[in-house]
């Protein structure tokens, strides 16, 4: 049987509610029946104790009208003894008729007997009072007072039964409150459990997985990443949730060997490259440099060669030429390669300040003229930013229109980078060429219309990404364009 | 998830089976068997015993109960007395004989009271019409029974003098025969042997009761012997207070019941005997009364040689307010209440 989590916790809580609720309920019910039943009995025992005292008085009185009609045979002693037998008779049928269990309703029977022999006890010693014979009074008092001696001891039993029954009341409250003790104790002791059950579940199924997660998940985040969760053989969340981890964690494990591994291949290559690139540039200007000196040799002795040979000679001279910007646009870019570290803080306006003195003399050749906003500081390396500046602002002027070329260096903060933007109002580029233009030897004019090797923004999209940044194009054929540069920001300005 | 589900159930319901088990432990815990040994008169007044002893009561109570029947309850506290029997049911004049000899006996519980159980038989033909035509009559009786209590409280709340000349001590096997024979010319007799009597003479016989005559057969005994048998006592007040409610629930069953203990007695005169009794177990007010009232009469009769007898000290009611509290309505202050005297 699978059950999740949510369901584990809840159970315990359910149960505990539930729990309660019967305990109230049960208590509820319960103490309403006890209530009842004791406001009933209490009731009944009131009444007949009421009727008890007031039958008591009036065989009092009778005792009394009886012995006072001895003493002197008036006969309204009789009427009022009357009365009284008629009194008694009622309150006796009362009390009868309220008798509840079968020991009192038999005695109360009794009482009714004993009434009726009374009463005719009585009516006997009347007649005998009033015949005279002394002794035939005497024997019929006799009777008559054993057979109220008799009524008296029924009496007393019903006053012992009543007052048992009282007692009974107090013997039925105090197992009521022993009841209800007992059950709001076993509540207590069950909501207990379940509380400490609850506890134990929270911990065992839910605080110490997580604290073990935790703790291998700090591991994981400091780079060890053989750690894995312990197999519980748990099949609900935190089971799930362990596994995923773990699954995760050897993706990651994976990944990584697989990243270090083309890490590794990447930089071994790359530095293959580099050296090759290095190495083939410095190789080959020594013959390039020869073969310049020698055409230059030639070229002084230009007036012996025929027209045909000065033509080829030129050629060779320009092509020299070529190969030279080549080679040396070739060596910036591979050395751009190697420098990332090293990094410092770079005012960019110092930046800016040091690209403006460098090309002065082309600025002035071209009537460009540069506009800037205050820049920010930046972590990176001044002279790979001076490149990054100078190639931009080259080729604003290179790229310029039929107007003087107006250059403007901006920079804004952004969320979590610096943005600096570098707008002309050149020719434009179109918008199917704003990535092509940052892969290497890529050209999209002719030697002849733009002089150059299509390496410049490849250096600059280099240097932008060893700082952490990005570079991007927006242009307007005819209007002007604009570089974007974003760099991380580390320093205030 | 077993381990948690079996966990949840252990310890959420733990207490409640360990209470639960208990109690039932508490409760099927077998019975420890007590046991009696009760001398008993066999007659119809022991209605309660026949019917717990048919119905397995004292069984179930856990008692192993060893009865003895007699013929009458005198001779079953003389039994009881000479140590051979725990206890006995005996009616209340021989009860109080046997304190008046100065004997410790002591009275645990009513088994009935009737005031009908006790008359006087008489035959017509001897011209005894009436009440007054016993003057000067022999009346026979059993000796030291309730029957000569009857006897006396009869004739003296008649204003007659029994004389001692009158008077014919008899013994039960011979009484029934006395009246023919003309040793007697009246006889105070108790249930059934009443009955048979009135039914032989048939049309001859004249039967005569008293109003004011209680009488109630105890279970009584030594008090140091009733002391060491507390537990078992409370058995069989048990056991015969659940005879009781059979009895009023099943009064055709119990017919029969008492039919099969008292086999000479025909089941029509036993049903008419029942219905002047009541049967119940009890120490209230009534005995206290009576006993109180009988021994007044026995002390102006035979004089105590001792102390005099107090009816409170004759009757231990926490035997039957230990097992039936219900059934104890003795209030001790009744007695102070004297104005009819």
């Amino acid at each position: 049987m699978k059950m999740g989590l949510s369901r584990k916790l809840l159970l315990p809580n359910f149960a505990l509610i539930g729990i309660l609720i019967f305990i109230l309920f049960y208590l509820f019910f319960y103490l309403q029946d006890e209530r009842q039943a004791l406001l009933s009995t209490t009731a009944t025992v009131k009444h007949q104790n009421g009727l008890l005292t007031e039958i008591q008085i009036l065989r009092r009185l009778r005792l009394r009208a009886v012995l006072s009609y001895r003493l002197d045979p008036e006969e309204s002693y009789l009427q009022t003894l009357h009365d009284l037998e008629r009194a008694v008779t009622l309150k006796t049928q009362q009390l009868a008729d309220s008798a509840q269990s079968p020991r009192q309703k038999t005695l109360l029977q009794r009482i009714t007997e004993s009434a009726k022999a009374i009463a005719s006890s009585q009516d006997h010693l009347v007649k005998m009072i009033r015949d005279g014979d002394e002794e035939k009074v005497r024997l019929a008092f006799r009777r008559w007072s054993m057979h109220q001696r008799k009524g008296e001891a029924y009496f007393s039993d019903l006053t012992a039964l009543t007052l048992k029954a009282l007692d009974h009341n107090i013997a039925l409250m105090d197992e009521t409150r022993m009841t209800a003790f007992g059950v709001v104790g076993i509540g207590i002791l069950v909501a207990a459990a379940m509380i400490l059950l609850l506890w134990y579940v929270t911990q065992r199924q839910l605080v110490r997985p997580l604290l073990e997660m935790s703790a291998t998940t700090k591991g994981i985040a400091k780079g060890d990443l053989s750690l894995r969760i312990r197999d519980r053989g748990r099949h609900d969340e935190i089971g799930n949730l362990a596994v995923n981890f773990n699954a995760m964690t050897e993706s990651l494990a994976e990944a990584r060997k697989a990243l270090e591994s083309s890490v590794a291949e990447l930089s071994r290559s790359n530095g293959d490259l580099q050296q090759f690139a290095y190495i083939s540039s410095h190789d080959l200007k020594e013959p390039l440099r020869m073969i310049s000196i020698y055409s230059q040799i030639l070229e002084k002795h230009s007036e012996e060669l025929s027209e045909q040979a000065r033509v080829a000679l030129r050629e060779v001279l320009g092509g020299a030429r070529r190969m030279q910007t080549l080679i040396d646009d070739l060596l910036a870019y591979s050395r751009v390669s190697g420098s990332r570290e090293n990094m410092h803080r770079v005012d960019l306006n110092q930046v800016l300040n040091t690209v403006k003195r460098d090309l002065k003399a082309r600025l002035e050749e071209s009537g460009a003229r540069i506009t800037a906003e205050r820049l920010p500081i930046v972590e990176g390396h001044f002279t790979l930013l001076v490149q990054l500046l100078e190639n931009l602002i080259s080729n604003a002027i290179k790229f310029r229109g039929e107007r003087d070329p107006v250059i403007k260096v901006s920079g804004r903060e952004d969320s979590h980078r610096w943005i600096l933007g570098i707008h002309d109002n050149g020719i434009g580029i179109k918008k199917e060429y704003w990535e092509k233009i940052f892969v290497i030897f890529q050209r999209l004019h002719t030697r002849n219309e733009y002089p150059g090797t299509g390496i410049g923004l490849s250096i600059c999209k280099k240097i932008v990404e060893r700082q952490n940044g990005q570079i991007w194009v927006e242009s307007e054929p005819g209007k002007g364009t604009t570089f974007w540069i974003s760099l991380p920001r580390t320093v205030a300005t | 998830m077993r381990r948690f589900l079996a966990a949840s159930g252990i310890t959420s319901f733990g207490v409640l089976l360990g209470i639960f088990a208990a109690s039932q432990l508490a409760k099927n815990a077998p019975l420890r068997r007590d046991k009696l040994t009760f001398a008993y008169a066999k007659i119809p007044a022991l209605a309660l015993y026949f019917i717990a002893e048919d119905q397995g009561y004292f069984v179930e109570e856990g008692l192993e109960l060893s009865a003895v029947p007699f013929a009458t309850g005198r001779e079953a506290l003389a039994f009881a007395m000479a140590g051979n029997a725990d206890l006995a049911s005996v009616y209340q004049t021989p009860f109080l004989l046997e304190a008046l000899s100065g004997k410790q006996v002591e009275a645990i519980s009513a088994l009935h009271t009737s005031s009908q159980g006790t008359g006087i038989v008489a035959m017509r033909s001897r011209g005894i019409r009436s009440p007054a035509d016993l003057e000067g009559k022999r009346v026979a009786f059993v000796e030291g029974t309730n029957a000569e209590f009857f006897a006396v409280l009869f004739f003296q709340n008649l204003g007659i003098p029994l004389r001692k000349d009158r008077k014919v001590s008899s013994s039960l096997p011979y009484i029934s025969t006395i009246l023919q024979d003309g040793k007697a010319d009246a006889i105070s007799i108790w249930e059934p042997e009443l009955s048979k009597l009135e039914n032989s003479l048939g049309e001859d016989a004249i039967v005569f009761h008293s109003d004011v005559y209680i009488e109630m057969c105890l279970l009584a005994g030594q008090p140091v012997t009733l002391s060491q048998k507390r537990s078992a006592l409370a058995k069989l007040l048990r056991g015969l207070h659940r005879a009781e409610a059979f009895l009023q629930n099943h009064l055709d069953t119990s017919l029969r019941i008492g039919g099969r203990a008292l086999p000479h007695t025909p089941l029509e005169t036993l049903r008419k005997t029942w219905e002047t009794m009541h049967f119940a177990v009890g120490v209230d007010n009534l005995l206290f009364m009576t006993l109180e009232q009988e021994i007044d009469l026995l002390n102006r009769l035979k004089p105590a040689n001792g102390k005099p007898l107090v009816a409170s000290r004759l009757i231990n009611a926490s035997f039957l307010e230990e097992s039936v509290p219900e059934a104890v309505t003795w209030l001790h202050n009744f007695g102070e209440v004297t104005d009819f005297k």
